[in-house]
């Protein structure tokens, strides 16, 4: 109990358990930014399936959420401008997660659009399921805002070099 | 969950690295070799797909309601509700200009439901919304257990004959 206690506040303080959950949420935010951004107008209907905006704000969220995903994603698995990045994706979890809890409360089920799996044949229907998920990764980024150490991140190198140099 | 403490900085340094995406992607859309545009998506209201159960369906088909089956062609062909004509929304749903070019086929000005399998809702919807885009109708039904519910009700079922609408 005590040592499962210790390798929890190892990975809040940051330790190689943190840099893989980093690196690892990175490069899905970036792969799933890239996959809405090949096809725009497809992720646009998607978009517009939530009706939470209004029409006219439809295709700028399809142009604008899927580059904040591969530039906050890539920085987070980069690991420059952690913190910042871990903010952006907590964030974009959070209404995501509200997205799809008020549409599965009033009753629709369609595909999420989250991470572009549905292509590759695996279910992402809006439900219980993908807020779970979400809530994981939501925890997930949390932890790394809160992480004092990055190992493996551009950021851990710079200041090794900086204090190699004082 | 999030400290306040020390924030600022992280959010200023948030909304600066936003900034820089929300640029990149507007570029990126000017840029698109699909030439996807800002045009302002056809204004869907909330309440132009309203999901309704097969008892409510079957008020509809009696006040003479169009069908719209969003299955294959074969399973169209298979069996259907009575009257109803087949718009399939699978494998991959109709693009606005096939979908605009089958509703000409439609002369009736009516309230349609639609409906699949029930196993995929989404789909469904998907056709209903197109069908509100293209300002064929103001609202659209979903017959939300789709043909399963219909025919667990004890409603009447075409089996095995009619033609599926014309470029199945």
């Amino acid at each position: 109990m005590n040592s499962m206690m210790n390798m929890f506040k190892g990975m809040v303080y940051g330790n190689g358990v943190t840099a893989f959950f980093r690196i690892a949420l990175g490069l899905l935010f970036v792969v799933s930014g890239a996959e809405k951004m090949l096809d725009p107008a497809a992720f646009g209907k998607t978009v517009g399936m939530y009706g939470l905006l209004p029409g006219e704000l439809v295709p700028l969220a399809a142009l604008t959420i899927p580059p904040v995903e591969i530039l906050s994603g890539g920085l987070l698995a980069a690991g420059y401008r952690i913190r910042p990045a871990a903010l952006i994706v907590s964030a974009m979890l959070a209404v995501f997660m509200a997205a799809v809890a008020y549409n599965y409360a009033r009753g629709l089920r369609f595909d999420c659009g989250c991470l572009g799996l549905a292509r590759l044949g695996f279910d992402e229907q809006i439900g219980p399921a993908v807020m779970a998920r979400d809530l994981f990764l939501l925890a997930v980024s949390t932890m790394l805002y809160r992480a004092k150490k990055h190992t493996a991140s551009i950021e851990s190198f710079a200041e090794r070099v900086r204090l190699h140099n004082l | 969950m999030i400290e306040l403490s020390g924030f600022k900085k992280p959010a200023r340094e948030a909304a600066v690295i936003i900034g820089i995406a929300c640029a990149l992607g507007l570029l990126s859309g000017l840029l698109h070799p699909r030439g996807y545009r800002l045009e302002p998506a056809a204004a869907v209201s909330r309440d132009a797909i309203v999901h309704i159960g097969a008892v409510q369906a079957k008020a509809k088909l009696d006040r003479g309601a169009l069908f719209i089956d969003a299955r294959t062609g074969p399973e169209f062909k298979e069996c259907a509700i009575p009257g109803a004509v087949n718009l399939p929304a699978r494998p991959e749903p109709l693009s606005r200009r096939t979908l605009q070019e089958r509703l000409v086929l439609f002369e009736r000005e009516v309230e349609p439901v639609v409906y699949g399998d029930g196993e995929r809702p989404d789909i469904d919807e998907i056709l209903a919304r197109a069908l509100v885009e293209a300002g064929h109708t103001r609202r659209a039904y979903i017959l939300s257990g789709g043909i399963a519910e219909w025919e667990a009700m004890g409603f009447p079922v075409r089996r095995d004959s009619g033609e599926p609408l014309e470029g199945q």
